[in-house]
């Protein structure tokens, strides 16, 4: 459990949902604090919709509370909870126009016809779609028809928002848009928001805390800095970002640490924690970490043979075979002009000794 | 080249094949029109002259009007009731728990397969203990029995097409279970079960075998007066009657189109 | 599941949904299921106790059974000629690019499904009568001197009920047609396959289910329809279900009349049977 720097205005308590033999969600506990943005990352089947449709209660969990501004309102029908939705496909009612869209739950609420009219005004001032209030959603586009599912969910101020994995259907640049937007609208509205996506870089830009899901667990909870340089595991390791593994057992540890890797090969770095010879270890390490250092550099590590060179616009990915079944992956930034190689050149690599992190599994 | 011109000569064949199937189709159940306006006593294809008369009759004569009434009542409380008892079927169907779901289904289906004949004749017995023969309630209770098939399959069609999240998003922004069949569910599935209530009045409408049957000797409906005037003593007023059948089926597909448009326009059909 | 659990927000629990399919289980219970299952044991009897006699009656005479043949007989050829008819019909229904002529035709299709079985038939009556349209059309044509009598043959019966049941034949084909995903043809011919190939090994397959569909309807219609072959048929070219009513109304032979209704019941049974096992009644009805 992560304690937030404020009173936590939701509180998910040993969560629990099984459907038949299949654990959907298993023994999960996390405090949100009040205006936090929090992202619930994971791969597809992890949980993380489950959890969400818990909150929102259309699931009933199996065991565990949630609690939200101090209530329980695992017994709460939806429609009572006062919490906004915005669901993965809009869910825009086909029949209503924009307006009767974003009015309806006022119009739940038996808001006075003056004060809809403004809270609808300005709900859509906020997604920056004035005027389209006659408009069916059939005649909006993918990316105008979110952002009316954004201004609905917000419109009657609700204390919690919830997003499932709203952009997923947006191409690229306008799903980067969007994030910033999205993001924006936190920033001003300072409300809490609970955000559920399996795009770990759409997590690391927006989110203020992040909870890594699967197979139902909590992998890490933590802030996308902590989370990026210091994964607990190597799910999260390979999960967010781009992770080398060195894995294998120790050989010799004298200056430096030598590793006997999978088909024999030895690989030996600087590594001031002592370990026992013998013992199975286990270590990831980020490709942008790694750089190119002189052939008879003894601050060096490894040496190896370009296998592959792919450009990727601002970065270069560079796949380094260091043994007969081994490949260490390395990005170098392409501004470094005349730093670049070429594919079958020999090469020294070398890292420093804090980019290195040890996994325990 | 040879092989675009093979090509041309199928599509050819095949649309020549088709418009005389259209035709076929067609012209016999129209033909009633022309001859309506006969002048002579009898059918006569052509028709000879040109009179209003047999029309006249029609709306005038009670012998025609009385039961075209009495069909179109029992057409009409059909349909309410089929459409009633039809719907809350089909929820049950394709959003309930039910045992033997599959079974059940098909049993509520089953009407459609059985015939007619059959059916009228089990039923008899049946009608004839409760004292439902010739009465407008047994009517209703047996053109039911064979209507509510048809809008079990439209609005159960109607009903797995359904994005069931609009629904979820109702009750989340604030609509009980009940607001949310109110405003969301029933206004998306209306075109079907407007749809279906169509069927159930024409079928009604149409029906002569279970009204041979189970009307009993005091009333009439529609196509059994014309069906016992085919039988004894054909005169031009069953085509005028038969016109009147083709115009509401003309007016039935009209109204069946502008349906399916609205559908489209906001987004339910492709 | 227990009886007042849902499976989830949008569902009905199992005693909500026996609320809502109540109704309808209990009209068609009483009003539909008990009587045809009566007609079972009561055609088994004769004057108050077991018999055999109505259906030994109905077996032995060879009249009857050569009207039962017959309408399986007349069936099939209406069944057969509606499928090789019907099918190139919703085959260019379903293709056709202009949308003015598509709706034109669909209006061609489903005018005769919404008008009165009784007023095509009678149209057919004053078709084929001798002083009919066909009748008149040869005479004044010079091909025959004789007005041919159409009327009350099992020619008329097959014609007007195939003008009568092509409609449910050709909307399931239609509809199948109309979805199939075009990509799928596409593919084919990309592949190599002729037009003709295409068709046979792609297209046709995937059509199966609306010709199960309007096969199974048409076959198990014409079996037991008894309005075109009354008004078409006569006395002469009786059916089952003619029979049935000459039972009843003419001839007071309400108890045989049941044996024969059961026949035809159980005939029916039979072929949604096979159907089921060919074709898959599931895939049928969910369309």
């Amino acid at each position: 459990m992560q304690a937030p720097t404020k009173d936590p205005i939701l509180r998910l308590i040993n969560l629990e949902k099984t459907f038949g033999d299949v654990v959907a969600v298993a023994d999960v506990s996390l405090d949100i604090g009040d205006g936090e943005f929090l992202t619930l990352l994971g791969p597809s089947g992890s949980g993380k919709t489950t959890i969400l449709n818990m909150i929102a209660g259309f699931e009933f969990p199996t065991s565990g509370d949630v609690i939200l501004q101090g209530q329980s309102i695992n017994a709460l029908l939806p429609e009572k909870r006062n919490i906004g939705l915005v669901f993965q496909n809009y869910a825009l009612f086909p029949h209503m126009t924009v307006f009767e869209n974003i009015a309806f739950p006022l119009k739940m609420r038996k808001f006075p016809k003056e004060d809809i009219q403004r809270k609808v005004k300005q709900a859509l001032e906020l997604v920056q779609l004035s005027g389209y209030e006659t408009r069916f959603p059939k005649q909006l586009s993918g990316g105008q028809q979110q952002r009316i599912a954004v201004a609905r969910a917000l419109v009657f101020d609700a204390p919690l928002l919830l997003f499932d994995e709203p952009l997923g259907a947006l191409d690229k640049k306008l799903r980067e848009h969007m994030q910033l937007e999205l993001k924006e609208i936190h920033t001003q509205l300072k409300r809490t928001m609970i955000y559920v996506t399996h795009d770990q870089e759409e997590a690391l830009v927006m989110s203020d805390r992040i909870v890594v899901m699967n197979h139902g667990r909590f992998e890490q909870v933590g802030n996308p800095d902590e989370l990026y340089e210091k994964p607990a595991n190597s799910f999260v390791a390979s999960f967010i970002g781009e992770s080398n593994f060195i894995e294998g057992t120790v050989a010799a540890h004298d200056q430096r640490l030598t590793i006997e890797i999978e088909g024999g090969e030895t690989i030996s770095f600087k590594w001031s924690e002592r370990i026992q010879k013998g013992e199975a270890v286990k270590f990831c390490l980020r490709p942008e970490k790694i750089f190119f250092v002189a052939d008879d550099d003894p601050g060096g590590s490894v040496h190896g043979v370009i296998r592959d060179v792919i450009y990727v616009g601002e970065t270069k990915r560079y796949a380094i075979d260091v043994g007969r079944s081994k490949t260490i992956f390395m990005r170098q930034m392409s501004t470094r002009i005349g730093q670049g190689r070429q594919k079958g050149e020999k090469v020294h690599i070398g890292w420093h000794e804090e980019s290195l992190r040890r996994l325990s599994e | 080249m040879n092989y675009e011109k093979n090509l041309s000569i199928g599509k050819v064949l095949l649309g020549i094949l088709t418009t005389s199937i259209f035709v076929f189709l067609v012209i016999p159940t129209i033909l009633a029109v022309p001859m309506s306006f006969t002048e002579t006593r009898y059918l006569a294809f052509p028709p000879e002259g040109f009179s209003m008369q047999w029309h006249q009759q029609f709306f005038t004569d009670r012998r025609w009007i009385e039961p075209t009434i009495f069909s179109l009542k029992l057409a009409s409380i059909t349909t309410v009731v089929c459409l009633v008892i039809g719907t809350m079927a089909s929820l049950a169907l394709v959003r309930g728990v039910l045992p033997g779901k599959r079974v059940l289904h098909l049993f509520f289906l089953s009407p459609m397969m059985v015939p007619l004949i059959v059916t009228a004749f089990a039923v008899y017995g049946m009608f004839a203990n409760f004292r439902l023969i010739g009465t407008l309630t047994g009517m209703v209770v047996a053109h039911t029995i064979i209507g509510v098939p048809y809008a079990i399959l439209v609005i159960t069609a109607n009903l797995y097409r359904f994005d069931t999240t609009l629904e979820l998003a109702a009750r989340n922004l604030g609509a009980s279970a009940f607001k949310t069949f109110m405003h969301v569910t029933f206004p998306l599935i209306k075109p079907g079960i407007i749809a279906a209530g169509v069927f159930c009045f024409i079928e009604s409408l149409d029906e002569l075998v279970l009204v041979l049957f189970l009307i009993g000797t005091t009333k009439l409906t529609l196509p059994l007066r014309m069906f016992s005037e085919i039988e004894f003593r054909i005169t031009p007023t069953v085509a005028a009657a038969s016109t009147v059948f083709i115009i509401a089926a003309i007016g039935t597909i009209i109204a069946l189109s502008f349906i399916e448009r609205k559908e489209k326009k906001i987004g339910l059909k492709e | 599941m227990k009886l007042f659990e849902r499976e989830s927000i949008n569902h009905y629990s199992m005693l909500q949904s026996l609320l809502l399919a109540g109704p309808l289980l209990l009209l068609l219970g009483i009003f539909y299921l008990y009587p045809l299952l009566s007609l079972f044991p009561e055609s088994l009897m004769k004057e108050g106790h077991f018999s055999w006699e109505h259906y030994q009656h109905f077996f032995r005479e060879p009249l009857y059974p050569f009207i039962l043949l017959r309408t399986i007989r007349i069936a099939v050829y209406v069944t057969v000629i509606c499928f090789l008819l019907g099918y190139p019909v919703a085959y260019f229904l379903a293709n056709i690019r202009r949308q003015q002529l598509a709706t034109l035709l669909m209006i061609c299709v489903l005018l005769p499904f919404f008008t009165s079985i009784l007023v095509r038939s009678y149209a057919w009556i004053v078709i084929f009568q001798t002083k009919g349209l066909i009748n008149n059309l040869l005479i004044s044509l010079g091909l025959i001197e004789n007005p041919l009598s159409i009327l009350y043959t099992e020619t008329a019966v097959i014609i007007g009920m195939v003008h009568i049941m092509m409609p449910f034949m050709i909307l399931p084909i239609y509809s199948v047609l109309k979805n199939l995903d075009r990509n799928l043809l596409r593919a084919a011919r990309n592949l190599g396959a002729s037009a003709a190939k295409a068709f046979i090994k792609v297209t046709f397959p995937l059509s199966l289910p609306g010709v199960g569909a309007g096969v199974m309807f048409t076959f198990i219609l014409s079996l037991g329809f008894f309005i075109t072959p009354a008004l078409l048929g006569g006395p002469k070219t009786l059916m089952i279900s003619t029979l049935i009513e000459q039972q009843i109304n003419r001839l007071l032979n309400w108890d045989f009349a049941g044996a024969i209704s059961v026949v035809l019941l159980l005939t029916t049974i039979v072929v949604v049977a096979i159907f089921d096992k060919i074709v898959g009644l599931d895939k049928i009805y969910k369309e």
